[in-house]
């Protein structure tokens, strides 16, 4: 080998091992520097439209696998996470973290009460998307894909989102927390027509 | 009262450890591991496994009603029993992901639903393996505690798994070369997770490695 190329070789070799020594090192500070384990204040009730706020403040703010922490200044402050470690410490929550905080639900699977959740409060739930979409728990229900309406729920197997609003061509504007490429945000999905996808309702809705 | 303090002192140091259950969750009696599993200290609880064929499972209403909810063809599934609920696992479409039904004593499940069963668990494969290990916190115990499962991925040459509990090992067969899908009482419900302190085994119980899993709700 030439001496350009081994310069050349070498460099890339150096960068490669970079590569993986940060890649296997990775994590980030911000739930350490920003999470909070605060209690939950009750509330007697909750609206439709009280969770559409609850959801829209987390939108931009990034994806977090087993994640449920992010504020509200509309960028991930831990982009590019390896996907599905849920040491990394990343700002956001991941798709059913995000569906409890904005359902408000509680911990306790037995309760069916409303637990307001502050935004910088690190907590995921008790339920995988594969539970919401069994309706486990007291506050979760399976009901009828065309019964859906605002802040409904599509849950397949591995994945979860809340119905925002719903278009003339039967598909859904959706907000979700997506994935650590997408973050968190609306998109216009047809989950409504997927058979892997079932519909699920969080009881008690004041309005 | 020195002599007293001392008295209590001892009386605390000389405490039995605790006993380890006598029944698993179905109320069959608990048996030690068939095998002295090298490096676990202590007594063993061998929790009990059932490959369940396609044409035996429609026979059987709560592994019926676990695959039938997924919507899955004819599988092998494999149904555990330990201390703390049962399991069902099989494999979906093309071996590209994994599916699970956890039952505990208190399962609050709708029976007209989803069958006994008050936890589903799915996890997605790559290259055979799952991608991470997830954990379902569906179930409670008879003492209306919460009770966690995960899968844990035993090596090729694993036989048995155990699992550290209080006062005890968890022994579970592998079975199919299928993650093992094990339990627990022991659970962080402010932050969802759980950790397994494990170790495998061949056949004649050597160990073939031992670690901490730490299993999140995720996904």
């Amino acid at each position: 080998m030439s001496t350009p190329r081994r310069v050349t070789a070498a460099i890339a070799l150096a960068f490669a091992l970079a590569y993986v020594g940060s890649a296997a090192a990775y994590h980030t500070r911000f739930v350490a520097d920003n999470c909070n384990y605060a209690a939950p204040t009750p509330t007697s009730f909750i609206t439709r439209d009280g969770s559409a706020a609850v959801a829209l403040r987390a939108r931009h703010e990034g994806y977090q696998w087993a994640g449920g922490c992010w504020n509200d200044n509309d960028r991930d402050d831990s982009p590019n996470d390896p996907h599905e470690d849920p040491s990394t410490g990343g700002e956001g929550g991941d798709c059913s973290g995000f569906t409890f905080k904005v359902w408000r639900e509680a911990l306790n699977t037995n309760d069916d009460g409303f637990q307001q959740w502050g935004l910088l409060r690190f907590v995921h739930g008790p339920y995988t998307a594969a539970a919401f979409k069994a309706g486990s728990g007291a506050p979760n229900i399976t009901v009828s894909k065309s019964s859906l309406i605002k802040m409904d729920a599509l849950a397949s197997d591995g994945h979860i989102g809340l119905i925002y609003a719903e278009n003339p061509d039967g598909s859904d504007q959706i907000i979700e927390a997506k994935g650590e490429a997408y973050g968190t945000n609306i998109w216009t999905r047809t989950y409504r027509g997927s058979s892997s996808y079932s519909g699920v309702r969080r009881v008690g809705w004041s309005s | 009262m020195i002599g007293l303090a001392l008295m209590l002192t001892a009386a605390a140091c000389t405490r039995d450890p605790p006993s380890p259950p006598a029944h698993l969750s179905d109320g069959s009696a608990a048996r030690p591991a068939p095998v002295a599993l090298e490096g676990v200290d202590g007594p063993t609880v061998l929790t009990r496994v059932e490959v369940v064929q396609p044409g035996e499972a429609r026979q059987r209403d709560p592994t019926t009603a676990c695959i039938r909810a997924a919507g899955a063809p004819e599988v092998v599934a494999i149904e555990r029993v330990d201390v703390h609920g049962t399991t069902v696992t099989y494999s979906g479409p093309e071996g590209r992901s994994l599916y699970g039904c956890d039952m505990g004593a208190a399962s609050g499940a709708d029976p007209a639903e989803d069958g006994p069963w008050c936890g589903r668990a799915f996890g997605l494969l790559a290259d055979g393996r799952l991608r991470d290990p997830r954990l379902s916190l569906g179930c409670r115990n008879a003492e209306g505690k919460p009770i966690g499962f995960a899968w844990i991925e035993p090596t090729a040459d694993s036989a048995y798994v155990a699992v550290l509990s209080s006062g005890y090992s968890a022994v579970y067969p592998v079975a199919r070369g299928l993650p093992v899908r094990v339990g627990t009482d022991d659970v962080d419900l402010e932050t969802s997770s759980t950790t397994f302190d494990v170790t495998e085994h061949a056949g004649d119980g050597s160990r073939l490695r031992g670690y901490e899993l730490e299993a999140a709700v995720s996904g």
